[in-house]
């Protein structure tokens, strides 16, 4: 099923940090680890993906570096900063405050079951 | 068209959209590398060179969309010194003429109102955004003929 776009830019920035909290990657890898962990739910386009990176950097959130890779490419990377993993406690401490009170209306305040 | 000029020319038409020059680069050769990354992919996966290449751009989204996001994002820092020099001459500008000018005029208010003025014009200029004059050529271009 495919997720209405409006519902997928507020939460693609939260993704985005989680992935870099476990480790350093570079885009191509955040889209498929992302495509991968949802069962192709999260089937984010790379346009969407790089203005979230860079603006992220912009604001001092993640940071890059360049690596060649064994095949001579060189990758750009990206890594949290401290403010960076911060934004992400908050940005998930928000997120299951939010998808618990939606979850309770939705299920009229019984189970946090998905309907 | 080669699969590596079609790749060329996504990326060409998207670095044409970010009006900082010295940004384009670091994005082109950013997302060079993912439509490759993304064309290898696919072709290990068994398409032919040139549907991967397509399906990989495809992947991107619209060029010129993806431009305008970036275009958003990469801007140059203010160049605070300027500022900061241009503040100083004013400042300079205002000390002198209540110095050396005729400070009977410039208290009654006429030299202030001039350098209000001035600083208004230049706040304005500095918060304009000229990429307006590119989109409205042509009207920007009668109302000068008629001015």
């Amino acid at each position: 099923m495919s997720i209405d776009k409006s519902l997928m830019a507020g939460s693609t920035t939260i993704l985005v940090l989680k992935l870099l909290e476990e480790r350093d990657m570079y885009g191509y890898q955040m889209i498929e680890t992302l495509a991968q962990r949802s069962d192709d739910t999260f089937n984010l386009k790379a346009g969407t993906l790089y203005p979230i990176l860079h603006n992220l950097r912009n604001n001092g959130y993640v940071e890059s570096y360049e690596k060649e890779e064994s095949n001579g490419k060189i990758r750009k990377y990206y890594y949290l900063t401290s403010k960076g993993k911060k934004l992400l406690r908050e940005k998930q401490k928000e997120w299951i405050t939010f998808s618990s009170a939606v979850n309770k209306i939705l299920n009229g305040g019984l189970s946090y079951e998905p309907i | 068209m080669s699969q590596s000029d079609e790749i060329k020319q996504y990326v060409k038409t998207v670095c044409e959209q970010i009006r900082w020059k010295k940004a384009r680069s670091i994005v082109a050769e950013e997302i060079e590398n993912h439509i490759c990354d993304q064309r290898d992919a696919y072709v290990s996966q068994g398409e032919d060179e040139k549907t991967a290449t397509e399906k990989a751009i495809l992947q991107m989204g619209n060029a010129v969309s993806v431009g305008m996001e970036l275009d958003k994002i990469h801007r140059p820092k203010p160049q605070w010194t300027m500022i900061a020099f241009t503040g100083l001459l004013m400042l300079t500008g205002i000390l002198a003429n209540y110095f050396i000018g005729s400070s009977r005029h410039f208290l009654s208010g006429f030299g202030l109102v001039s350098y209000a003025i001035a600083l208004s014009v230049f706040i304005i200029c500095y918060l304009f955004d000229f990429s307006f004059l590119g989109k409205y050529a042509k009207q920007c271009y009668f109302i000068t003929l008629a001015v």
